[in-house]
This record gives structure tokens, sequence and C-alpha cells, in this order.
């Protein structure tokens, strides 16, 4: 895995570089350019420029190529009446493919694979074919098939059906959280890892170490501090889940296009100490929802306290900021815990409206797999496959998903990429799941979007 | 026995002052004090008086009750609701906190999606909120919150 981080780092670095010696854009792309002496005329299509570059090198080259042309045909919010909508849509798009196809050669174009769920498809185009691609009217676009050749989260990503969501577009965007912001409750997030630069909205923290003299746990030592740096994460739990959710370096997040809002309230050790911290950084994510787009509220922490009923009355400030979100159209998740309980789950998993999340393994990752926290054992899988719940996952009637919660691949405090295990790393698939639903159909509401994970799995 | 008058004042003068000490002593022990708390009809998380034991300060979250006054703006949007809400609760935690001086109360911040407010308490704030009839509960904010990740140590190619 490394080593080929390492290597997609390598190929990009040399892509960029490349990139900008050459000069080329897109305008000069569809202003006419020259490969091998072969001179292209002005065209319509749109070309990555990285085609040109590879092309002057190679014979052939990996694309996908995007046709003109949506199908016409929406989805709606019935979720059996989508599935004969996207296979009306398949075959539509099939039909466009078969059309562009029928006018190539084995020397044009080396065939990979079809979308049945965007008009486009992909294979090895060499200059003759991208010759013939260019003036085809029915081409809209020619991208670089390298950039879809990146590490994503392990097998996570794909279990949950995430990377195929990717490839459905609406309304010309691709599905991939376009629009959307999360907002992160956790220990912070490293603003500057390569995976997370740019994407960090707003910063805030409430994070009062228990001191009454007014010191905190917040960057500056105050209990309460916002604006840039405020959300400085000096654990990584927090960098770890915000890179699950919305990670766009080489390694790719459930929703690599969505932002993020840190909200810090976890210290250095990873632990809170003021149940109004939480409260208070639920509401300051849903009045400023507006501001941002706060689509999410992701809560990857628990109680010591495990609840086997609701824990509304025990925590009813934490009930009531969650209300308040929800009604506004906020999605609430929360990690149920990783004590192993089969009878009890943590706070805030337990508050009636928050989705809780519960862990499964997202491969086999081998048999006797045994599991500790901080040298105490907690339980061992004698087998591991995936969809198991992770016996670590606490878990009951209450428990509304699962999500892949072992071993996942994200984004280390240190800049760098590794995994982490727990039911904190399941509950952002959730959340990032559900900023890809948002930007599909912005009008679902929490309980909808609940309904439909819990129904399609 | 004219002399002895003023024996017998000086005498009863220091038995009365010893009386009212251990009187005002007991009745200001910290024990009494709690107890004058807790018949209070107010609820009061055993947290906050145990430690207050040994803390001059905890850290509570003090409930209030709604005064049932809130009229939305006509023609709000929810999220105008929403602001609107935490304004009317912050005008009324407002109101008690200027019942209470910094020996009292160190307060932090106002809920905005329920009616209640948290900061630090003493023992003299503990007992001028009990008498606030506003007041509906008062509990502790102290919470163990954790992050507790699972690592594995065996089975499989650890990566």
């Amino acid at each position: 895995m490394t080593k080929n981080l390492i290597k997609l780092s390598f190929v990009s670095t040399i892509l960029t570089i490349i990139y900008f010696s050459v000069g080329y854009s897109f305008e000069d792309a569809i202003t006419g350019f020259t490969i091998k002496g072969v001179k292209f005329e002005p065209s319509n299509v749109i070309i990555d420029p990285n085609i040109i570059d590879y092309l002057e090198v190679n014979d052939w080259t990996p694309v996908i190529i995007r046709l003109h042309g949506d199908s016409g045909i929406s989805y709606t919010l019935d979720i059996k009446e989508n599935k004969v909508i996207y296979n009306r849509r398949a075959e539509f798009f099939e039909e466009a493919e078969r059309t562009v196809l029928s006018t190539l050669s084995d020397e044009d174009l080396k065939f990979k694979s079809k979308f049945s769920s965007s008009n486009g498809f992909s294979g090895y185009v060499s200059l003759a074919g991208l010759e013939k691609l260019m003036k085809n009217p029915q081409v809209r676009e020619i991208v670089s098939d390298y950039i879809e050749v990146k590490a994503f989260l392990s097998e996570s990503i794909p279990l949950i059906n995430a990377d195929k969501v990717w490839n459905v577009e609406i309304d010309g965007n691709n599905i991939t959280g376009i629009g959307q912001t999360i907002c992160v409750i956790d220990t912070g997030v490293n603003s500057s890892h390569p995976g997370l630069a740019g994407k960090i909205l707003a910063e805030a923290c409430f994070c009062d170490s228990g001191e009454e003299n007014g010191t905190g746990c917040c960057p500056d030592g105050n209990y309460e501090q916002f604006g840039d740096g405020s959300a400085l994460d000096d654990e990584g739990h927090g960098t770890h889940v915000a890179g699950i959710v919305a990670a766009n370096g080489s390694l790719k997040g459930v929703a690599f296009n969505a932002n993020i809002v840190a909200v810090k309230v976890l210290d250095y050790n990873g632990t809170a100490h003021k149940n109004s911290d939480i409260t208070d950084a639920i509401e300051w994510c849903t009045s400023n929802a507006e501001t941002y787009n706060i689509s999410v509220i992701s809560m990857n922490f628990g109680t010591a306290s495990l609840f086997d009923s609701n824990c509304d009355a025990t925590y009813g400030e934490w009930y009531n900021a969650t209300i308040g979100a929800i009604t506004q159209g906020i999605f609430v998740d929360a990690a149920t815990g990783n004590n192993g309980n089969v009878t009890h789950i943590a706070a805030p998993a337990c508050i009636t409206n928050v989705t809780s999340v519960g862990a499964v393994y997202d491969a086999n990752i081998g048999d006797d797999v045994s599991w500790y926290y901080y040298g105490n054992y907690i339980c061992t899988d004698s087998t591991t496959y995936a969809d198991k719940v992770t016996c670590f996952s606490n878990r009951n009637n209450m428990t509304d998903v699962f999500a892949p919660g072992s071993e996942i691949n994200s984004t280390i405090i240190n800049g760098s990429y590794g995994p982490m295990s727990g039911t904190s790393m399941a509950a952002p698939h959730v959340a990032g799941l559900t900023a890809l639903m948002k930007q599909a159909n912005n009008s679902l509401t929490p309980a909808d979007i609940e309904s439909i994970i819990i129904r399609t799995g | 026995m004219k002399r002895k008058k003023p024996i017998l004042t000086l005498t009863g003068l220091i038995i009365s002052i010893i009386l009212i000490s251990i009187w005002y002593s007991y009745y200001f022990s910290f024990d009494q004090r709690v107890n004058r708390i807790l018949v209070s009809n107010i609820t009061i998380d055993s947290i906050v008086i145990n430690d207050l034991k040994t803390n001059e300060w905890t850290p509570v979250t003090v409930r209030v009750y709604d005064e049932g006054n809130f009229i939305p703006v006509p023609n709000s949007t929810i999220p105008e609701i929403y602001d609107q809400k935490a304004a009317y609760f912050k005008e009324i935690h407002e109101r008690i906190i200027a019942t209470l001086s910094q020996e009292d109360f160190n307060y932090r911040s106002s809920f905005m999606s329920s009616n209640a407010f948290y900061g630090y308490v003493s023992l003299t704030g503990l007992e001028k909120l009990v008498k606030n009839p506003q007041v509906r509960e008062i509990v502790s904010s102290y919470v163990n919150i954790s992050i507790n990740d699972p690592v594995r140590i065996s089975g499989g190619p650890i990566k």
C-alpha cells in the first residue's frame, strides 16, 4: 500500500511538472494542438492535457470518454422505482456508447469498460483514435483515466458502493459530495494535510479541561476558540475521521469533493470532560449550517457509560441540540463505541434521533483477530470477512447501521496515510455517504437518509 | 451582692457569645448548608454536592423552567425560529445570572436549544440558585468521553 502511494505520489509529481512545463491548458487543447507532428484542429471536445502529454511519448493512453446527452430520466425517492430507472438509463447510455464505438477500430481504441450510470466509457486510446474522437459530435470530453487510478480507503469504499456513486452524474456533476459540508466534532483536524488542504471551511473549539479559572484545551489555552487554527488536531483522531469523510489526495474519502467544518471538543488524550462542550459544538454547527451548507454532523466518540435504551433524559441538552439540528435538515450520526458490548451502546449514539453506527469488517483480514485497547483485551474474532460485525463494536437494538471500521486507511496527523480501527471509523463512512445522498437530492430529510441506508444496506 | 452583678453580666455575655458561635458554626457548617440546599424543590445532582466537599467550584448545567412566553416572529424560517428561541433562552438565563456574583458563579455558556446554561458554581452560588424559583434542576457537567479506538495485535498480517 505504502509502495503504491509512493508510486502514485511520484507519478503525480512527474505529471504536475510535465503539465506546468509544457504549459497546456484545457483552453489550449480545444483551440488546437500538435502531438508527434500531427496537428489537431480546434474542436468542441474538451480534452485533458495529460492525454496530450502521454501520447507524445506513448502509443496508447488510458482515457474516459464522456458523451453528450443525458437519458432525461431522473431518479425519484422510491428505491424500487429507482432500480428500474437505473436500468433504463443504462440502456440509453449503452446505445450511445455503441454508436461511438462503431466508429473506432482496434487500432483506435482498446475498449475497457462501459458505464451503466453515466454516458461514457473507458479504454486505451491511440493518436489515430484521438483524432476520430475529437471529430465525433457525440463526444463531449476526453479525460485521462490515470486520475481514476487512485488509492482509496482500501476495501471500505467499494463495500459501501461509494465508488459506484462517484460515477453517477447529476446536473453535469458527479456525485462526490460537491457543495456539501460535514461538521466533524472530534479532536480537531490537521488542515495542512495534503489530503485535506483547502477543504476546511471553518474551525471552532469547545474544550473545557476542567479548570474554573477559564483555561481549557483549545489550542490557545482557552475553553473556547474560533477561527483558523482553533481546531488544530493534537491527537490525530479527528484528522483520520475527516479523511474518511472527504480526503482528496492520493487517497480518496467517501465524499472526496465535500468540505469539512472542524470542531474540536476532545483534548490531546482524546477525551472530553464537560458535556456542555458537546452541546455547544452541536449548536455551533447548527447555527452555522446555512453559512457553510452543513448537511451532516458526525460525532465519533462516546461516553464511558453505556445504555441499553435511549439516553435522551440523561443527556437532555445533547438531545435538544440534535433535535435542533435534525429539524433543520442536518443528519447527525455517532459511533456506538468499542467495548464489545452486545446490549449497550455509548452516548451520543443512544440519543433517539441520532443515527448510531457500529463497525463491520470490509474484508477478510485473517483468523483469530484479537483487539485491545491500551493493553486491555477486548475480544477476538475467530474469522473475519466483509460485512461481518467486528467483535469490538458495541451494538444492540438501537444500533441503526453498520459500516466499515476495521483498519481503515485515512489521513494521519503527520501528513501521511495509515490505518485506524473502531466505530469512530465506521460513522464517518455514513457521514460521507449522507453527503453523497444530499448532493444527489438535497430535499432528503435525515429520516429519509437513515431509512434509505437501512433499507439498501 | 451588688459587687457580683458585673461578674454575672460578664459571664452571661461570654456564655451568650459561645452559644451564638456554636449556633453560627452549626448553622453555617457545610452539612447544614447542604441540607438546606437539598430540602429545596430543586433537583440537584449528588455529584455536584460531593464535588463541593473537596473543591471550591464545580461545573454544572443549570436547567431552567420555561416561562412559556416564546412566540416566534410570524413567517420565520426554521433556522430563524431556532435563533429567536436561543435569544429568548439567553434573556432568561441572563436574568438569573444577574442575581449571582463572581464568587457565586463563573458563567461559561448559554445553550441555544435548551433552556439551560453552564458554568462553575460555588457553595454560595448553589445556595442562591436553589432559592431561585426559575431554576428547575442543577446537574453536574462532568462527563467521561473518550475515543477508545481498539488496536489489533494478533491474527492475520498486521498493517
